[in-house]
């Protein structure tokens, strides 16, 4: 078993004897094997820890390495040549810096890498909305900034604008990457993994990273036998459950006799109904009889839609990789397959992705690394924009059949089933390729300079399809000839960077020490994208070239093209001074972007640390306490995340199609620019304190403190200026929290091992200045309460205060603030009315892992979860009005409206009271419909044998190592949320549990 | 191998440009800076011209409900007068006409970057005389929108925001008065400006100019001016059915048309008027709109079809034929906005409103004799005068106009049988339209119309 000082098991370290004749790797939980004669001088050795020597003596059966990280030595002996430029040591001496455990990612099954960080690290939050292919949205410390946007943005824009402002940065290998780059990364290609949180940290990086980074090392060649890998894993994706429970045809025949619908069965068919409409027929019994009948047979049926619609699907992940090399050519090859299935008809995702890193040593002072990796995803999804054909669960009637050929009434359109299926298509595929040089050069003992020049190419491309039968397009104002939809787009990102840095460390004697750097770094992307949408769709031809252009009017074809790019250069100097047990560090930032106008291009960033290590080692004062560490940072970035030229300066452009005079084309203003725009400053002060117990417990603890001045917003200006938004600096926001890491081995011997680590963060945001006024109204007229507000939460969830339903008249009643009551109906709710019911966001999140070791056996257990959020039901399928109950609702709905005078404590209103205020007081969230989101989730269950000996050479006689596995990834998920999933908190999409089976071969 | 490193380290820092020009985007204070680009921007403000007011005319009386209505609540409701819609509309309305200020005011503030090259400057001069008019336009339609009828006692009362940077502001509204002065002083100096006369109907000209400002003499109670506006233009004027079913027939501009908007490539065909999902017109022309046999504007206006009832019985009624060839035809066309006939009923309504009855009459006279109608013999009314009117503009958003002018009710009926049910009197709050609330909310210095 190999570890670091602090008993963390550490993967892929490379073992071998003196000759090279013999040798291995360990596994991913340190451990290995090796078959050597008594006396053998084993060395172990991997990048970033010093090389160990062991002895083997007779009788040594079990062996416990710990391997020191490799620092550069008072002596001043070794650099440490990293494929990561901007991974220096001198950052970690103050700075907050944590490594994610690489192996808990790799035992997920999950296409979609981020997803894997979910309750890794403390500090970061990666919430998923659960629908296969959708983007993320990740945060390190909370959000940073309120997002740029418009109001009149649909939601999908609002989230990548949100997503633009607030995520971290992608650092692969020093090279930056697209966040999209990052999720479709090959978790058996990683290395490690480290996630950057403060100032110190992020300082090197520049304007970039304001919202932190992520940086990601990938596998190496080795000195030493060439080793294979190769592990298959194949299962299936769950349906899981549906979000919310609807009627059954009993409960649903009985909620339309109430409503009184004469459209709808429940009541069409009822004796009441029959008698009052052929009373005075003499062929009334017969007709009651009939409905009778006809009722009875409805109940015959009882579709459960939720099965109906939702599959089980696929999942399978090959991964081969090989590596080895010796001491001038290392090098590391592997290639990958993943599939994930989803839950619904033609939903899938597929990655293809390979990777060749080659480390040339041209002699003992350059290095040059060689990293490349080609990734091909294809996305497939029958979810558009506006309609996902999971919404069909919440609507359809449980007495209605899948393969009817009569109108449906749940849509009292004149809809048969029939046309609800194959109403949109999107195929997505991306082509990833990525190529970068790392030159390492040592000039002397005491100076290195290192050089990173990278290349990121990625091609997407999308097909959009609204096929000719779909129901948007069977109206009678389309006629036969322009029906269908194509929309294909092409997007190129080109992402270039070049990083080149100098470090110094000269020799000052034995007690101090101290690091200087420089370097010079720019980065330039852009995006070139075409798009052609037009109409008119053969219904054999499923492509673009099936666009009938001879269409005219709104049915004109329309190509969109834009190209985009930018580009920022910085300049950075480091410095790390160490006085025995002190660390002094300090950086320094200049930084340009291209988009801001010359005279305000630069910006510049500085940061200071200082740690101190109280104890080290000393068993003999302190028994339990085996070391303490104490760091503190402040420092100053500056974000232009999510800003665009034409918010700061004059941009003008040429309209669409449909905006054209006489023949000529409309020249206009893009945006009402802000001459006056500066970019967010953060400051953020990081105290932290590492204990470490026992040699083999480490605990981390640290608070930090973020103010975000001149905070950027798009707000609201009055339409007489011609324009309706324009991006502002509205004030200050503060974020403050706390972060707990806990982790080491409790027991850790032959037979049994086990292994934890927790960790849990606290993260609060506060707005504590506006510049104009203290309040900011960014909803429109319609929402009564402010956006934001002076000294409050960013997030907060304003509503009302539901008293329920009156008993009396079948009204939702509400209570003000000095305790009276209105109704419902009757009033319109005030801005005084409204409560502050909690944070969405929730502000407790963390993951608990365990893992256990038992002879060949080892078990992982993780557990992700969040406390202390709230959010509102997604609820929009409850039944309001008799009017809307063609459709089906909540189960339980019948029981809990009120249907009579005197029903008590009813939670849904009359069917039959309207008014005009009461459809708007319903939409407010209120104490009756929103939810504490509080979760915790079995993330992921890995079990796994490692095969004995005999057996693997009963396979395959060159095979050295393997084992079986078996993955059960969000299994159960504990919430007292009615709302559907409490992480996302939406009707459509819900948790997909995966079950998988593989096994592991070493060679 | 020392010095190759440095080498390459050297040129690659030297490719690093921040200087990035945008490839789609033209970026900088001086991007308007030649003619042909000042011509494209005039298109961007031609093309933000809000063109389909529809609307107005349901709230008038041009038009009766259709049966089919009956399933189109916002369509009813707005036929009803009903607050909520009347705002939405208002909204919706105020913000184009101060983007289109907003494009005016760019172009305008471009003027000193523009290069003119040699014989560009008749072009540039008719660009520039152009922009003005249409400014002038913006805020002859906001004032009659948003702000009430001209007269002693509401001179002083608020009229629209004038602007004319390009920086977001919290600018007041100017009163009624000031409102006016400055429309006047637009359009004369549009009129001052344009080289010479065009006959291109498609762009504002120097005689559509004068049109719509003797228009803008009549709401502020300028009557003479107006007569006096009026008059050259009439001089000579010849209009008979030829002329008449080339323009509706054709769009062909010739005589009928001072000014129209070129058809716009978004579907303006009253769609507020046609239900284009189940191919069903939601209104027709009011039944007491006629016309004699031999008025040809008969057959253009409209045309006969029959519809169900609530019973189910086929009626027959006339629908608007105007900017159709057929009864369902949906391609776009152009949008008269000042045409010839207009200066006829201009001039008659000064007179009549200066006591001159026998020319009033005669002025009106004169178009009906073209129009191949019958004349007037005794003294005309007020009445007279806008029914002409109607007449003559069904459907072309002048009827609202009419009534707020001159302060007149407006009635509303059913559905089904045409009775009257309800009257909006000439007194109603709602005939001056709400600023939206954005507007009000953002601006601290903007008030709202009384009652809204």
């Amino acid at each position: 078993m190999v570890s670091d000082v602090k008993g963390n098991p550490l993967a892929g370290v490379s073992i071998y004897n003196d000759e090279k004749t013999v040798g291995t790797t360990t596994d991913f939980y340190g451990g290995f094997r090796i078959k050597v004669t008594e006396g053998t001088v084993l060395i172990f050795h991997t990048m970033g820890y010093q090389k160990h020597r062991q002895k083997i003596t007779a009788g040594m059966l079990k062996l416990n390495i710990h391997l020191e990280e490799q620092r550069i030595d008072l002596d001043g002996v070794e650099l440490v040549a990293r494929s990561n430029i901007n991974d220096i040591d001198s950052r970690k001496a103050t700075g907050e810096v944590a490594q994610i455990d690489v192996k808990q990612m790799i035992n997920r099954p999950s296409i979609n890498l981020m997803e894997s960080l979910q309750g890794q690290v403390a500090g970061v939050s990666v919430q998923s909305s659960a629908e296969l292919g959708k983007p993320l949205k990740i945060r390190i410390r909370g959000t940073s900034t309120l997002s740029i946007k418009s109001k009149a943005d649909a939601k999908k824009d609002t989230e990548f604008l949100d997503n633009m402002a607030n995520q971290p940065l992608f650092v692969v290998d020093g090279q930056v990457v697209s966040p999209d780059v990052f999720a479709n990364l090959n978790p058996n290609d990683i290395k490690e993994m480290k996630v950057l949180k403060d100032a110190v940290a992020n300082a090197l990086y520049g304007i970039k990273a304001a919202n932190g980074v992520i940086e990601v090392s990938t596998q190496r060649g080795i000195d030493g036998k060439t080793q294979y890998r190769f592990n298959a894993r194949h299962g299936m994706t769950l349906i899981g459950k549906p979000n919310v429970a609807m009627m059954d045809t009993h409960e649903k025949l009985a909620f339309e006799f109430a409503s009184k619908q004469k459209e709808l069965p429940g009541y069409r068919y009822s004796e009441e109904y029959i008698r009052l409409i052929h009373g005075s027929k003499p062929d009334l019994m017969n007709r009651i009889t009939e409905g009778q009948r006809k009722l009875d047979s409805l109940k015959q049926i009882n579709t459960n839609w939720f099965k109906e619609l939702m599959r089980i699907d696929q999942y399978s992940t090959y991964n081969i990789s090989m590596r080895g090399g010796n001491e001038k050519n290392r090098y590391y090859i592997s290639g990958n397959f993943t599939h994930q299935g989803g839950k619904l008809e033609h939903q899938s995702l597929k990655r293809l992705s390979a990777r060749l890193n080659y480390d040339l040593q041209l002699s003992k002072k350059l290095t040059v690394y060689f990293n490349s990796s080609l990734t091909v995803v294809e996305n497939n999804s029958p979810n558009s924009s506006s309609f996902s054909p999971a919404s069909l669960i919440y609507r359809l009637n449980p007495y209605e059949q899948p393969n009817s050929k009569t109108y449906l009434v749940s849509f009292n359109n004149r809809r048969k089933y029939g046309d609800l299926y194959n109403q949109f298509h999107k195929k997505e595929d991306k082509y990833q390729f990525n190529f970068s040089t790392n030159v390492f050069w040592k000039i002397s003992n005491s100076l290195d300079v290192q050089s990173a020049v990278g290349i990121n190419y990625n091609i997407d491309n999308s097909l959009k399809i609204t096929p000719r039968t779909a129901v948007s397009q069977l109206k009678s104002a389309i006629s036969r000839e322009k029906r269908g939809v194509v929309e294909k787009g092409k997007n190129i990102g080109n992402n270039q960077s070049l990083n080149v840095r100098v470090n110094y460390h000269p020799f000052m004697g034995k007690s101090q020490q101290l690091f200087l750097s420089a370097n010079v770094d720019y980065l330039k992307s852009s995006g070139n994208a075409v798009r052609i949408k037009g109409h008119g769709l053969p219904s054999k031809l499923q492509s673009a070239a099936g666009i009938n252009n001879d269409l005219t009017g709104r049915f004109d074809t329309t190509t969109t093209s834009s190209n985009a790019t930018t580009a920022q250069l910085g300049f950075g100097f480091s410095a790390l001074y160490t006085l025995k047990k002190l660390d002094v560090y300090g950086s320094y930032k200049a930084d340009a972007s291209s988009m801001m106008p010359t005279e305000k291009r630069w910006n510049y960033f500085w940061s200071v640390g200082m740690g101190y290590q109280f104890l080290a080692n000393n068993p003999m004062r302190n028994p339990w306490l085996s070391s303490l560490k104490l760091r503190t940072s402040y420092g100053v970035t500056a974000s232009l995340a999510g800003v665009d030229a034409a918010l700061v300066h004059p941009v003008y452009h040429y309209g669409g199609s449909t905006e054209t005079y006489l023949g000529y084309r409309s020249f206009y203003l893009k945006q009402l620019f802000n001459k006056d725009l500066k970019p967010e400053r953060n400051a953020t002060i990081n105290v932290g304190l590492d204990f470490q117990f026992f040699k083999r417990l480490n605990l981390s603890l640290t608070a930090y403190h973020r103010r975000t001045d001149q905070m950027l917003i798009t707000v609201p200006i009055a339409p007489s200026n011609g324009f309706t938004s324009q991006l502002k600096n509205i004030g200050v926001l503060q974020n403050q929290g706390i972060e707990i890491t806990l982790g080491g081995y409790f027991i850790n011997n032959k037979d049994f091992a086990w292994h934890t680590s927790f960790n849990a963060s606290y993260n609060q945001n506060k707005i504590i200045d506006l510049y104009e006024g203290e309040e900011l109204f960014l909803s429109g007229e319609e929402i009564p309460y402010p956006t934001y507000k002076e000294g409050m939460s960013a997030d907060v969830v304003y509503g009302l205060k539901d008293v329920g339903v009156s008993a009396i008249d079948g009204m939702n009643y509400y209570e003000r603030k000095d305790g009276t009551i209105f109704n419902g109906a009757a009033e319109k709710a005030k801005r005084s009315d409204f409560h502050i019911l909690g944070t969405r966001t929730p502000p407790i999140q963390g993951g608990w892992h365990h893992h256990f070791r038992y002879r060949k056996w080892q078990l992982s257990v993780q557990l992700y979860y969040n406390f202390g959020g709230i959010k509102k039901y997604a609820n929009t399928t409850a039944i309001r009005d008799a009017d809307d109950a063609y459709r089906n609702g909540f189960k339980g709905q019948l029981a809990q409206t009120w249907l009579k005078v005197g029903d008590p404590n009813k939670k849904y209103k009359t069917l039959f009271g309207r008014g005009n205020n009461i459809y708007q007081n319903l939409g407010y969230a209120s104490t009756s419909t929103v939810g504490s989101t509080d979760f915790v989730r079995i993330n992921n269950i890995s079990v796994s044998y490692e095969m004995p000996t005999r057996m693997i050479k009963k396979i395959a006689p060159f095979f050295k190592a393997g084992n079986f596995m078996a993955q059960f990834k969000n299994i159960a998920t504990f919430s007292g949320f009615k709302g559907g999933d409490p992480e996302a908190a939406e009707l459509i999409g819900q948790v997909q549990p995966i079950i998988t089976l593989g096994v592991n071969f070493n060679f | 191998m020392k010095n190759t490193l440095l080498y390459i380290a050297l040129l690659l820092l030297f490719s690093c440009d921040l200087n990035i020009p945008v490839e789609d985007e033209i970026t900088g204070d001086d991007a308007i800076n030649d003619v042909p680009i000042a011509n494209e921007t005039l298109a961007g403000i031609y093309a933000s011209f809000p063109k389909d007011k529809t609307f107005l005319d349901i709230l008038s009386d041009d038009y009766y409900p259709n049966y089919d209505i009956r399933n189109n609540e916002s369509l009813k409701k707005l036929y009803g007068w009903e607050i909520l819609e009347i705002k939405l509309k208002a909204d919706n309305l105020w913000s184009p006409y101060y983007q289109t200020i907003n494009r005016i005011n760019v172009l305008q503030k471009s003027y000193p970057n523009i290069e003119v090259g040699d014989g560009e400057e008749q072009e540039f001069d008719h660009i520039k005389a152009e922009a003005l008019a249409i400014k002038a336009h913006c805020y002859f339609d906001l004032i009659r929108l948003y702000a009430p009828v001209y007269n002693d006692a509401n001179k002083d009362r608020m009229g629209v925001i004038l602007k004319d940077n390009i920086r977001s502001e919290s600018l007041p509204r100017s009163s009624l008065a000031e409102s006016y002065r400055v429309l006047e002083k637009l359009s004369l100096d549009a009129i001052a400006s344009f080289p010479k006369d065009t006959n291109d109907a498609f762009r504002w000209n120097k005689k559509a100019v004068k049109a719509l400002l003797a228009d803008v003499y009549l709401y502020w109670g300028k009557y003479q001016k107006a007569i006096d506006l009026c008059n050259p233009l009439l001089v000579g004027m010849s209009l008979d059915k030829a002329t008449y079913e080339v323009f509706w027939k054709d769009f062909k501009m010739e005589k009928e048309v001072l000014f129209a908007f070129d058809k716009d490539k978004l579907i303006f065909n009253l769609k507020d008027i046609y239900d284009g999902i189940n191919g069903n017109y939601m209104f027709y022309p009011n039944r007491k709109i006629t016309y004699e046999a031999a008025d040809y504007r008969g057959e253009i206006t409209l045309v006969k079809q029959g519809y169900r009832d609530a019973k189910g019985v086929v009626k027959q009624v006339d629908y608007l034929y105007k900017y159709r060839k057929s009864i369902d035809d949906g391609k776009p066309k152009p949008i008269p906005i000042i045409r010839t006939a207009l200066l006829y009923f201009i001039k008659a309504e000064a007179q009549l409103k200066l006591g001159r009855q026998a020319a009033a009459r005669a002025t009106l006279n004169q178009l009906l004799t073209m129009r191949k109608a019958s004349t007037y013999t005794k003294d005309i009314t007020l009445d007279d005068v806008l029914l002409e009117r109607q007449k003559e503009f069904v459907g072309e958003g002048h009827r609202f106009f009419d009534l707020k002018r001159n302060q007149k009710s407006v009635d509303r009926v059913g559905f089904n049988s045409h009775n009257k049910i309800k009257t909006i009197q000439a007194s109603d709050f709602k005939w001056v339209f709400p600023l939206p609330s954005a507007e009000i909310d953002q601006n601290k210095n903007a008030r709202q119309n009384p009652r809204w």
